[in-house]
């Protein structure tokens, strides 16, 4: 098989969940299919580089991800953008909701999807990362530059603000 | 003892927390059957927010993915094109030498062929002579230019969005006058003159109803208008279309005339003259110094030739001097009395009494007539030269065509779903069929924007020539439409372009079909490099 022919059939395999993965962290669907792209664009180039041996689903992930988090970083995206840790744990301790397991079914996979997009991004970032990408909070930690407690601080303000938005949708 | 933070909590359901920690709340959750069913509901909904997140319940589509085209198979391609190209023309070059009834396209009716050849004439003359070097190092600097300014602004444009893009195309816009600055540019609806006693040091662009030049142009000169006389003195190239263009003064370089009247009188021309238009007129006091090349419809030269004389058209009367070879394809040429030829003359003729040489003429060589069969113009279907020209042709697109799909695999599968689509390439395709000349014919305006004018022009030329193969592939991949897939698209390629190349060589239709399919092939390769096309849908 040629490189091409073995490369465009990890792209029909894999594309959904990378452009998953860009739709949660970059917010739009413009911005996502473009990320996508570009992503396998970069995996294309450095594809004489890739180890057949390891499975590709994490490598791709990996570089769509940095791309995606690259392209937040130059909208100026930084630290600062996250609020400080105390202002989002007083924000946190101040809503009292809890756990909406219930609501959380998989026939509501999609209006869950769009609550996180319209999430801000600095809720939306986090609860990608953690929920979605499955890192952990010291990599999410080192990637956008903040602490491992405001990490967790950002997530459970995340959590209850889809919480919020999920009620206030079950409600109307 | 206090109830855990809503953070701790959180953190402690995603087994976050740091260690130190773990132990007071493990010790607390223990005790507290609040706080365990919080922490309970937090693990439930992590699991369910998860798999929501997950869930691929509302499918994307896969859009086709084309790998980036390396620079070693634009090069291939470039070169690929080049030498089929090439190949192509020597052929015809051949064929047209050795077999006369390949000579069809002196047929007046074959207008569109006369004019391709004028053309291409035209570009050789013009990339010929001093000018060239020139304009290759304009070239290479405006690539150069014009990469560096779009990777610029391709870079800025991904990161910063729209506000850094007008920036950049600010300091194109910026730029450009600098660098385009020994030019003088003088245009209006009247009459725009150069007086008799003023000088310009730079090449002049002038254009108006009425353009008159009495004064001197140190440099090359272009004009365009309705009347268009040039009676002072031009040391470069003069580069003129008007309905009437009449030359009396003194050309230092080459003459490019083009228009419905195209005189000289008394000029003195050191280089080539090249004349494009109905009647040709060439009096006695007129002298070129170098090679006259005509086309027209009556061709009158009375002066003075330094080198050949080459001309193409209905009536071609010598009455003056040629001091090296004449050769005409004509339908009556006259060589009169007082017409000294120096060396051969050459008439390419229907018959022997179409080349008349009176008696007093004084001609060096010999005189060769050159008998056209008029038979075999007829009727084109009936001749061998027009079949072999098809295959020269299924083979020369074949093969440019392949190496086009290999390089740009994205351009295999495309296809035109519905009328709606079909209507918008050939939109797209008409459009852009007419916006680029004019876009490289403004760009040639100003001399900075000559080597990217060229550029578009080359650049439109190929987009056209590739039209008719993206087409041929379409209907080649609905023909081998089956359940079991479709062959290799070298085998879609062929088949359709057989049958692209017998529709536009059909009798009547055909120039229509020819005209359609090309405007509509162009215009899905200018959506393709739009970057809009998607498989023919819009994305989500």
């Amino acid at each position: 098989m040629t490189k091409e022919a073995a490369f465009a059939a990890l792209y029909e395999t894999h594309y959904r969940q990378v452009r998953a993965l860009c739709r949660q962290l970059l917010g739009t669907a413009e911005r996502a299919d473009d990320a996508a792209q570009e992503a396998f664009m970069r995996a294309y180039r450095g594809f004489d580089s890739y180890d057949p041996s390891q499975p590709f689903g994490p490598w791709i992930m990996r570089i769509a991800r940095n791309h995606s988090l690259d392209l937040l970083r130059r909208r100026r995206f930084e630290p600062a953008a996250f609020g400080t840790e105390a202002e989002e744990a007083a924000a946190a301790e101040a809503d009292d909701t809890d756990g909406l397991g219930e609501l959380l079914t998989a026939e509501r996979a999609r209006s869950v999807q769009a609550a996180v997009s319209a999430l801000p991004e600095r809720y939306r970032v986090p609860l990608a990362l953690a929920y979605f990408a499955d890192a952990s909070y010291d990599e999410i930690a080192a990637e956008l530059g903040i602490t491992r407690t405001h990490v967790g601080t950002l997530l459970c303000r995340a959590k209850q603000a889809l919480r919020k938005t999920l009620a206030e949708e079950t409600a109307s | 003892m206090t109830c855990l933070s809503a953070v701790t909590r959180s953190m402690y359901a995603d087994d976050a927390l740091p260690p130190e920690q773990l132990a007071a709340v493990t010790a607390h959750l223990r005790g507290c059957a609040a706080c365990s069913a919080r922490v309970a509901a937090l693990r439930t909904e992590r699991v369910a927010l998860r798999a929501a997140l997950q869930s691929d319940d509302a499918p994307t589509k896969v859009p086709a993915f084309a790998p980036p085209a390396r620079s070693r198979d634009v090069l291939l391609l470039t070169l690929g094109v080049l030498g089929v190209a090439a190949v192509a023309g020597g052929f015809w070059t051949a064929v047209l030498q050795a077999v006369p009834s390949g000579l069809q396209w002196l047929n007046p009716f074959q207008t569109g062929e006369l004019a391709e050849r004028a053309i291409g004439l035209i570009a050789f003359f013009f990339n010929e002579g001093n000018t060239m070097l020139t304009s290759a190092l304009n070239l290479v600097a405006a690539t150069l230019a014009v990469g560096l300014v779009a990777w610029t602004t391709l870079s800025v444009a991904k990161g910063r969005g729209s506000a850094a893009m007008l920036a950049s195309l600010l300091i194109v816009v910026l730029a450009l006058p600098k660098v385009g600055h020994a030019l003088e540019l003088r245009h209006g609806d009247g009459v725009i003159t150069v007086g008799a006693g003023e000088t310009i040091d730079d090449t002049l662009i002038a254009a108006g109803q009425t353009v008159a030049v009495d004064g001197t142009v140190n440099g090359d000169l272009f004009a365009f208008g309705r009347a268009v006389t040039i009676r002072g003195n031009v040391t470069g190239n003069v580069i003129t279309a008007a309905e009437t263009v009449t030359i009396e003064g003194t050309v230092g370089g080459d003459i490019v005339g083009a228009g419905r009247g195209v005189s000289l009188r008394g000029t003195h021309v050191g280089r080539n003259f090249f004349g494009f238009g109905r009647d040709l007129a060439f009096d006695r006091s007129a002298e070129v110094a170098g090679n006259v090349l005509t086309f027209g419809d009556t061709m009158n030269i009375d002066g003075r030739v330094g080198m050949d004389l080459a001309t193409f058209g209905n009536n071609v009367l010598v009455t003056g001097s040629v001091q090296r070879d004449f050769e005409a394809y004509a339908e009556q040429i006259s060589v009169l009395p007082t017409a000294r030829i120096g060396r051969n003359v050459t008439a390419h003729v229907d018959n022997n009494d179409k080349l008349q040489v009176a008696e007093g003429a004084t001609i060096g060589g010999t005189t060769d007539r050159k008998i056209v069969e008029r038979e075999h113009r007829r009727n084109r279907y009936a001749t061998t030269g027009f079949y072999v020209r098809q295959v020269v042709r299924i083979g020369a697109a074949f093969l440019t065509g392949l190496l086009l799909l290999w390089v740009f695999p994205v351009l295999r599968t495309l296809s035109l779903p519905t009328v709606g689509a079909a209507l918008r390439s050939g939109g797209i395709g008409l459009a852009a069929a007419i916006v680029m000349p004019v876009a490289a014919v403004l760009a040639c305006i100003t001399i900075v924007g000559l080597p990217i004018g060229i550029l578009t022009f080359v650049l439109g030329a190929i987009g056209l020539y590739f039209g008719k193969t993206i087409i041929a592939q379409m209907i080649g991949r609905a023909l081998f439409q089956s359940p079991v897939g479709l062959p290799h698209y070298a085998a879609t390629l062929i088949a359709g372009l057989a049958i692209v190349i017998i529709a536009i060589n059909l009798p009547v239709v055909g120039g229509i079909v020819n005209f359609v399919l090309t405007v509509l092939g162009f215009g899905m390769i200018v959506t393709v490099l739009l970057g809009r096309y998607n498989s023919g849908n819009a994305t989500v």
